[in-house]
């Protein structure tokens, strides 16, 4: 095969029929095999930004000997349902779904999950219903602190309004966004249900739970970052049960233009190939 | 309403996603979206997902897909240029359409770079019966610089003007000291994708045209450097035979990326609008 042209991927759905989902499995092409990885993505405009970034790590994965499996969670995606359909609780179901899918497809009892963003926040709420098999999280800049994502979101969708026309109206959104109450139902062009939005604001450092042993996680962290900076320092109280890593890549997930940053950030892909590897 | 996972392309290279009308007789034609940019199939905040499923709802085919080396689509061994490795994969996403449905007629949604390729993949392929181009080429008229020119003035404040004036000065004091860079690209983020020559232009333009085919071009105000006003395009090919056989819509309700739920609305009910012309098209192509 030209490696050039890439890992072969097969498209299909899984799930019950009222909750379909969209999965791409990458065979290994390896001819040892390892254990199977499961990657959960981002959510919103990071999904789709990211969306490069994840087909690579999948790719490198594969070629390491590991059968790969992505998915897009209810209301997301390829996936059925409509942006308002999603929730942190239907999506955490997602996740432990999609790993009984990975298992049946490559023949593997052994899982690693990675999750990046939120995705690695609905991860671990998974991880801690220990699914049998799974033997390592990987979390990658996981949201911990809802209320705060919330209002970056906020922030970042009147910004993407305010940029989005040549000619500027009047008054502007940064002006109308004074009304605390206006901005709230949606970000950066993905609706937000009310009960998402409850969920992920509830989301905090300190309700955190890790998975229980056997599982070992990994958590990948910006210091730049405030989440990383918060999550930094609730390890250092859970030192003995999470691994920390830095890494500094300074993309940002939620542009919608492809400009001024990297799709594919080398230092966290390795990062990310590396963890994912050790086990 | 129907969504089918599709591996496809003379490799087994391209993904995409069928949609079908939950019920009733298939219609004479399909809709084909895909990438506009490096954005996945799903399309600019997830809109190709939202459109193909509106379209479903009004009993229409649609498939959305990766082109090569997009999205989740790999290269083919031997992958062609840009332009024409993206004209085999539209015609190979037709090919798939066809095999599978009997559907021998397609109308092309392309948005940005996406549009380029609807435009070369209607001159190939004369399967193409209707296109949609979303900020594709553009041609200025007379007016088009006084008219952008008038309305970015128009649109300041006071202070923003002052704020202006004094930012332009300081930059053209710095660019007369700095050193010349010779290699310096365009400014224009869209100029990369390129008009080809007028002549060109207007010639395949009314090709196409003249075979029948619906050409619906869409421009948004997020590209007023390019697109001005609403009668640039009737100005700029006042003397062309195809000025009154090409539909052209100037939104300056919409932006270039949909960047909220409401402007994706627009632009949904801005397509649905147009299908009862795409399938007049599509009839008069049989």
């Amino acid at each position: 095969m030209n490696p050039a042209a890439g890992h072969p991927v097969q498209p299909f759905h899984f799930g019950s029929p009222q909750r379909r989902l969209f999965g791409l499995f990458h065979a290994s092409t390896a001819s040892l095999t390892r254990p199977a990885v499961l990657i959960c993505n981002a959510f919103g405009q990071e999904a789709i930004r990211a969306h490069r970034m994840l087909r690579v790590l999948a790719e490198r994965l594969a070629r390491e000997g590991h059968p790969v499996l992505r998915f897009d969670y209810f209301g997301t995606g390829d996936s059925m349902g409509e942006d308002r359909d999603g929730d942190l609780a239907g999506w955490t179901e997602d996740v432990l779904q999609a790993d009984r899918e990975l298992c049946a497809r490559s023949q593997s009892r052994r899982t690693v999950w990675v999750g990046m963003r939120l995705g690695a926040t609905v991860a671990l709420r998974a991880a801690c219903r220990a699914p049998e098999g799974l033997l390592r999280l990987v979390l990658w800049d996981a949201v911990l602190d809802g209320a705060r994502y919330l209002g970056y979101l906020r922030d970042r969708h009147i910004a993407s309004l305010d940029y989005a026309f040549c000619l500027q109206t009047r008054p502007t959104a940064r002006e109308r966004a004074q009304d605390a109450s206006l901005f709230r139902d949606e970000a950066i062009g993905f609706a937000l249900s009310h009960a998402l939005r409850e969920q992920i604001g509830a989301l905090s450092v300190a309700s955190l739970n890790w998975p229980p042993a056997p599982v070992s996680t990994v958590a990948l962290t910006d210091p730049d970052s405030a989440d990383g900076r918060d999550l930094t320092a609730a390890l250092a109280r859970e030192a003995t049960r999470v691994h920390a890593v830095v890494v500094r890549h300074g993309t940002d997930w939620t542009l919608d233009s492809a400009e001024n940053s990297a799709l594919v950030p080398a230092a966290a892909l390795m990062a990310l190939v590396q963890q994912v590897g050790a086990v | 309403m129907q969504e089918t996972p599709l591996l496809f392309g003379p490799e087994s290279n391209l993904v995409g996603v069928l949609t079908q009308p939950p019920v009733g007789t298939l219609p004479p034609m399909a809709f084909v979206l895909f990438n506009a940019g490096v954005i996945p199939r799903m399309g600019m905040h997830r809109f190709n997902v939202k459109l193909a499923r509106a379209l479903a709802l009004q009993g229409q085919v649609a498939l959305r897909f990766d082109i090569a080396g997009l999205g989740d689509s790999r290269n083919p061994i031997e992958a062609g240029d840009t332009r024409s490795q993206a004209v085999l994969d539209l015609q190979a996403a037709m090919d798939v359409v066809e095999r599978r449905l009997g559907i021998r007629r397609f109308a092309l949604i392309g948005m940005c770079s996406g549009a380029v390729n609807s435009f070369w993949t209607a001159i190939a392929d004369q399967r193409v019966s209707a296109v949609l181009m979303f900020d594709g080429f553009w041609y200025h008229s007379l007016w088009s610089v006084p008219v952008c020119l008038w309305k970015r003035w128009h649109s300041l404040t006071w202070h923003d003007r002052i704020a202006q004036i004094v930012r332009r000065s300081k930059a053209r004091l710095k660019a007369l000291v700095a050193p010349k860079n010779t290699d310096a690209t365009s400014p224009s983020l869209y100029a990369a994708y390129g008009n080809p020559p007028r002549e060109e232009y207007v010639r395949n333009l009314q090709a196409i045209v003249d075979r029948g085919t619906s050409m619906y071009l869409v421009f948004s105000g997020d590209v007023l450097d390019e697109y001005s006003y609403a009668a640039q395009f009737r100005h700029a090919f006042a003397r062309e035979r195809f000025v009154n056989q090409v539909r052209c819509d100037f939104r300056t309700d919409i932006d270039h990326t949909f960047v909220s739920t409401d402007i994706q609305q627009r632009m949904i009910a801005l397509v649905l609008d147009w299908v009862p012309e795409v399938r007049r098209a599509s009839e008069a192509h049989q």
